[in-house]
Parts: structure tokens; C-alpha cells; sequence
């Protein structure tokens, strides 16, 4: 089975482009624009890895992750976070250790597929789909 | 002096006896009829004449009035006519009478039947002078005192026990209490003329007020005392915060709609979702650069704000500086040939090292020589050297181009400087890289400057300190403390040394230092700075943090190192050691000297 991704970020068109480009890859991506929702999905879906837009509209990311942290689901799940936040201004509120990795905004494609399956492992061939899926 | 229109004296004298007297004795002077005299039997009605044209310059009184008797009268007088000079004519001398009066303001006291009409003018003309001089002086103290009553900062003056003298109107509302009340209690504030110091003030209404307390020596009395400057913070604290919300908002707000920018352009070039021919992938391509560009200049802007802001992390370690240059040379080899132009290098016979945050220095170093290449036509030649000089490092970039017209040259360090006017068409920098690159020289406690006739090629110079491991730790402890006690905010001192949780030392050591060098550098971003000393140890400095904060700190950095050696935290227990501002130190020479003592100290004591 895909390794499955839950995608938590408020700005839509941002969701479109990494679900695309996930999706191709052969990872499973649930996307939620809100923190509430984000948690409502990482019960449902025990996701493998939570990718995590740190400034979200209806919640405070180190609220956010210390929920997340307090659901079975979601204890150990290792969570990279996409912030356009200077790095200087990181790991405020001690969000630094439960964070695996930061994708500073705008990030290179590369960088993130590699922290991602250096994670989580990359999904087996074939199980891509899209356009450049099968090439 | 006596103006040429005469003195108008008015008597009030209800004797006519007395009055005649009086009368006689103006007769009297040889030049009496420099006075015109005007006469009143009663203090009421003196207080009528004066209202009259001319008014009058002088007032001879009577203490014996049919509406007030004895010396009070003289209180009375002045105030009905206040300003106007009194002379205090009786008919006996009564010696303890006369000191009296002229403490309470009498110009002078005179005997009616003992003194002479020349006597009497003498007398007339000192006074009014003497009264001319006291209203101006009053008048002045009158405008100083006026200055220092509307001035919004609080004006103090306190002996050196403590106990305050004077208060102004601004002291007044700093503290919110009555000038009564603060001439009561000892100056509650620390205040040191060597320097400006800023202070929280802890208002009895709860309040907390940040202040900036000023002092300077001065006599008050013939005593020794300080006057004490206090200027509310408030406003200044407003903007800083405001700035510094600025950068968290730019970096995300501008940020974030370029990430999908980026992430459109590569999808569709890298062929993700369909063909695309070479053309297109030509076109994307710029548009991909560009975002990239633009997310420099959001780097640069950024990098500016903190600079100006005071809060750029420093990576401190030792650097050879002439392997610095020569490494930035070998980056611009290929770009150099590329455009034709050679670049040479000119170093001293013995290497250079200094304590300094190398990556930064090295962009100075890419800064100042993109610069000369993108100035410097075909043919041409850059050079870089570094030489030392009074003690210190001095590396110039010099290149053959056009140079700077010498009134540019002052501009050329300012934000977005339009001197690059006539640079060569295509040439694009941010106009924030001189800026930048003058930031991080004196951050670094350094100079730049650039010199240049005109068509005669640029020389930017940079003239760094050589600093040991604890001449650069003092200065770094020296900016947070000026960053912290400005924001009235704690920080901490955290030592590291992973080598010595490492037995025997050797290559496992060495393996361990460089991954504790990662650790602590991906774990603890946002430290203000850190230094890597030669023999392995790291000093970190975490602003905001409290006691409490910085022993979280510390346990963290203890399990990351045990984590990372295999060992039990346990092993690496005594590997970090923590002073706090302002608990432990309050200035960077007791830091220095306390950490000192630490390292001398045996492990686990």
C-alpha cells in the first residue's frame, strides 16, 4: 500500500501543486486547510507522515502539533514543516523537537521528495499515477 | 541705570509731619528734580497710585498705617504691588527690625531724621537698579523653570545618598506620583554617568514603564549630586516590535505565493503533468530563475532588517583568512574567464586567523568581488589581497573598471543606492549588498570602505579585527546584552564540551565533535550566536531564554549528545554549563571571568 501523507495547509492552489506532485510520485495525499480539520483527518487516516504548513488560520502550530502528538494516531507520526518563516524565528515555543524536518518556502521539489523518503521510504514502483507516473 | 525721564517715587506716609520731612530731604538733593514724588496715607490707596501714569519705580513705605500697623505691613505692600522695589522708611531705628525687613524683601531700611537727601537718593537709584536686576534674573530662572516643567522627560536631581532634592513636572508623570512624594523616598533607580542604562519601572499603579536613565555629575548647593535624565521608552519599544513583526509577516506573506510561483513553473518544466517542448522549457525556466531571484531579495531585505535590528545569528569559529580568499577566488575562476578578465591574489607569507562568523565574511568577500567582475570589462584584472596592518586584517578587492565618481562614494553603503546607475547593461544585484556587506564588517567590529579615481578602477577595503576566542565571545556577549537589557529581556550562556564526554580523544572524537557541531547547529537555530573554540567547546547564546528556559536547554543539548555517542545521558550530565543575564552577569567582563572560572574547574564539580 502508498505510504499516506496528510497534508495540513490553508492555501489551496499550494495544496493542488503538492498533491500533484506527490501523487505522481505514488504517495497518497489527504490535504485539510484548517488545523481542526487536519486533526479530524489524522485520526481517520493514521497517515504516515504530516506535512504541516506552520502558520495556519485557526490554530497555533505548537498547539496543533501537541494535539497531534496526543492522539494514538498520530504519537510517533514524523512531521516535516513548510514555513516561510525565516529560520531565524524557527523552533520558537520548543516546536523544534517534535519537528523532523523544515521545508523553507519556496523549496526545491527535490529537496522535499528527499526528506520525505528519507522519512518514509519512497512508494514501490508502478504505484504512481498522473502524467509522468509511468516514464 | 536711571532713565533720563526721572524716578517716580510714590510715599505712603499717613504722618504729614513725616511727609514733610520727606519732602524737605528730595528738596534736599542736588539734583532732586531727577524725582517726581506722589503721595498716600493708606496702603489702599498707595495700591490705587500705582495703578496710575506713570507708574511709579519705587515705593517708600511706613510700617504705621491707619490700615495696617508693624513690620507685616512690608508683606502686605509687596503683595498688593508685586515687582515694585520697597524702601521701609520708619522714624527710630530698631537694629533687630532692619535685618528682618530686608529678608523679606525690603530693598533697604532708613531712619527718616538720621539720614541726608543725598543719602536718600543713593539709596532710591541702587534699589530700583538693584530691582531692575533681580526681575530679569527672575525672569530667566522664571524660563528655565518653565523649559524644565514642559519638558515630557523626567528631570532629577538626587545626592549621592540617595536622597532626591528636585523633581520636574515629567518626573512627576513617569512615576505617577507627586513631586511631594519623590522628594520624600531615595532615587529608586540605578543611574550611572559612565552610561546610558534602560530600565523597567515598576509604577505603584502596576504599570511598568520601559525607561532610558541618563546621569551626569553636578554641583546642587555646593554638594556633590547626580542629575538624572528619564526618557519613556514606550514609543521606541512600539516600533521595535513593530519592525520586528514586520519580518516574521514578509517572510511568510511574500514567501508563500512565490513557493507556488516556483512549484507551478517546475512542475509544468519538468514535465510532470505532460510534454513540454524545448522552447517552453526555455521560458519556464526564466520565469523559475526569477522567482528565485526574487526570493534572494526577500533574503537580502531580510538580512538587513536584522542587521539594522541587531539580532543576526553569529556562527563564530576560527578562520584562516587568506584560505578565505583563496576559496572565493576558486568560486569566481570559471565566471572570471567566462567574461576575460584575470584574477590574481595577493597573500601574506603567514596565515591570518581570526574568530569571526566565516560564511558571513565570505559573503562580503562574494559581495565585493561580483561586484568588481560585473564593473570590470574585458581584458581587465581583479585583484584580491590581505595584508595586515596596525594589528589588524586588511583585504582589499581592486578592480580596473570605470570607478566611482568620488561623490558616490559615501552613498555607495546605503540601502538600495542608485550609484549603480552605470553599471553594464543585464547587471542586476539587489542594491542591498553593499549594505549588507557594511552590516556584517561591523558586526564584526570592522570597517569598509571603498576608494576609486575616477576611471582609474575601485578599491573596496575591509579592515577586520584579529580577534582571539575570548576578545570575540566578549563582543558577542556585549551586543546581547545591549539587545537584551534594551528589551528589559533575559538571555543565556550555554558552554558545550561534547570532546570531553568522549574518552581518549583520537579520530572518534573528532567524528563526535563534528556530529555534535551538527546537532547543535540544526537544533538550537534560533541561538543569537555561537562560537566553536579550538578545542572543540561551543558557546551558545539563547535570547528570551530565562534560568528555567536555558536548563531545558542544557538537559536537551545533554540527551542530543548522549544520543548521538551511544551513551547513557547520565555520561553526558556535566558537558554543558549555563549563566544567565541578568542573574549571573551584568556585564561582559564578569561573564568572561565566571566562564573562565568554569573551565578551570574540574569536570563534575
Amino acid at each position: 500500500m502508498a505510504p499516506r501523507i496528510l497534508l495540513i495547509e490553508d492555501e489551496p492552489q499550494h495544496i493542488l501543486l503538492v498533491k500533484i506532485r506527490l501523487e505522481i510520485r505514488g504517495y497518497e495525499v489527504e490535504a485539510a486547510q484548517t488545523g481542526t480539520a487536519g486533526l479530524d483527518a489524522a485520526a481517520r487516516l493514521k497517515p504516515d507522515l504530516v506535512l504541516l504548513d506552520l502558520v495556519l488560520p485557526d490554530m497555533d502550530p505548537g498547539d496543533l502539533i501537541r494535539n497531534l502528538r496526543a492522539m494514538p494516531a498520530s504519537r510517533r507520526t514524523p512531521i516535516i514543516a513548510f514555513t516561510g518563516l525565516d529560520a531565524f524565528e524557527l523552533h520558537r515555543g520548543r516546536l523544534g523537537a517534535e519537528i523532523a524536518e523544515f521545508v523553507p518556502k519556496p523549496y526545491e521539489t527535490s529537496e522535499l521528495l528527499a526528506k520525505i523518503a528519507a522519512l518514509i521510504g519512497e512508494p514501490a514502483r508502478g504505484e504512481g499515477r498522473g502524467a509522468a507516473g509511468g516514464l | 541705570m536711571v532713565k533720563d525721564a526721572g524716578i517716580n517715587v510714590l510715599v505712603v506716609e499717613d504722618n504729614p509731619y513725616d511727609a514733610k520731612i520727606i519732602t524737605e530731604l528730595f528738596r534736599d538733593i542736588k539734583s532732586g528734580s531727577g524725582f517726581a514724588l506722589t503721595f498716600a496715607d493708606t496702603l489702599e490707596k498707595a495700591g490705587a497710585a500705582a495703578r496710575a501714569e506713570p507708574p511709579p519705580d519705587i515705593l517708600l513705605l511706613d510700617l504705621n498705617l491707619p490700615d495696617s500697623y508693624g513690620p507685616d505691613t512690608l508683606g502686605k505692600a509687596s503683595r498688593l504691588l508685586p515687582d515694585l522695589p520697597i524702601i521701609v522708611m520708619t522714624g527710630f531705628y530698631e537694629e533687630h527690625l532692619g535685618l528682618d525687613l530686608i529678608k523679606k524683601g525690603a530693598q533697604d531700611y532708613l531712619v527718616k531724621g538720621k539720614i541726608t537727601g543725598d543719602w536718600l537718593a543713593y539709596s532710591i537709584k541702587y534699589s530700583v537698579e538693584r530691582a531692575r536686576i533681580e526681575r530679569k534674573l527672575k525672569q530667566r530662572e522664571k524660563r528655565l523653570e518653565d523649559i524644565l516643567e514642559k519638558l515630557p522627560d523626567g528631570v532629577m536631581v538626587a545626592r549621592r545618598d540617595g536622597r532626591v532634592l528636585f523633581a520636574n513636572h515629567g518626573a512627576e508623570l513617569i512615576f505617577g506620583r507627586k513631586r511631594e512624594e519623590l522628594l520624600r523616598h531615595p532615587f529608586p533607580l540605578e543611574a550611572d554617568p559612565e552610561k546610558t542604562l534602560e530600565n523597567e519601572l515598576r509604577r505603584l499603579d502596576g504599570r511598568k514603564l520601559p525607561l532610558e536613565v541618563r546621569a551626569v555629575e553636578t554641583i546642587w548647593d555646593g554638594e556633590p549630586c547626580r542629575l538624572v535624565l528619564l526618557r519613556d521608552l514606550t514609543p521606541v519599544r512600539a516600533l521595535q516590535r513593530s519592525r520586528d513583526e514586520f519580518i516574521s509577516m514578509i517572510s511568510h506573506e511574500l514567501r508563500s505565493p512565490l513557493s507556488v510561483v516556483k512549484e507551478s513553473l517546475d512542475l509544468v518544466a519538468d514535465g510532470s503533468v505532460g510534454e513540454v517542448s524545448e522552447r517552453q522549457r526555455e521560458i519556464l525556466k526564466i520565469g523559475g530563475e526569477n522567482a528565485v531571484r526574487l526570493n534572494r531579495m526577500i533574503d537580502a531585505l531580510l538580512d538587513i532588517t536584522k542587521i539594522e535590528a541587531g539580532v543576526m545569528p553569529l556562527d563564530i569559529s576560527k578562520t584562516d583568512l587568506g584560505l578565505l580568499l583563496q576559496e572565493t577566488m576558486r568560486d569566481y575562476a570559471r565566471q572570471a574567464s567566462d567574461r576575460l578578465v584575470s584574477l590574481a591574489m595577493d597573500l601574506p607569507e603567514s596565515p591570518m586567523f581570526t574568530y569571526c562568523d566565516r560564511e558571513k565574511v565570505r559573503e562580503v568577500l562574494v559581495n565585493l568581488v561580483s561586484n568588481a567582475l560585473k564593473f570590470t570589462p574585458e581584458a581587465g584584472r581583479v585583484t584580491l589581497s590581505l595584508r595586515p596592518w596596525e594589528g589588524e586584517a586588511l583585504i582589499c578587492v581592486e578592480d580596473t573598471g570605470p570607478g566611482i565618481d568620488p561623490e558616490d562614494i559615501p552613498k555607495l553603503f546605503n540601502k538600495f543606492s542608485q550609484v549603480g546607475a552605470r553599471r553594464p547593461p543585464g547587471v542586476k544585484g539587489t542594491g542591498l549588498g553593499l549594505a549588507i556587506s557594511r552590516g556584517i564588517v561591523e558586526m564584526h567590529g570592522g570597517r569598509i570602505w571603498a576608494e576609486s579615481g575616477q576611471g582609474a578602477g575601485a578599491k573596496f577595503f575591509v579592515l577586520l579585527p584579529v580577534l582571539p576566542f575570548e576578545a570575540a565571545l566578549k563582543a558577542v556577549v556585549r551586543r546581547a546584552i545591549e539587545h537584551s537589557s534594551a528589551r528589559n529581556r533575559s538571555f543565556c550562556v550555554v558552554t558545550v564540551a561534547p570532546a570531553a564526554g568522549a574518552a581518549g580523544g583520537g579520530p572518534r572524537a573528532q567524528d563526535l565533535g563534528a556530529r555534535a557541531e551538527r546537532f547543535l547547529k540544526s537544533n538550537m537555530r534560533n541561538s543569537h550566536a555561537i562560537l566553536k573554540r579550538e578545542d572543540g567547546s561551543f558557546t551558545l547564546l539563547l535570547p528570551d531564554a530565562d534560568p528555567r528556559e536555558g536548563c531545558r536547554a542544557c538537559s536537551y543539548i545533554e540527551k542530543g549528545l548522549a544520543d548521538l555517542a551511544g551513551l547513557s545521558q547520565a555520561a553526558t550530565g556535566g558537558l554543558t554549563r549555563l549563566l544567565c543575564f541578568p542573574g549571573d552577569f551584568r556585564d561582559e567582563e564578569t561573564c568572561l571571568r565566571k566562564l573562565a572560572e568554569e573551565r578551570s574547574r574540574p569536570d563534575g564539580a
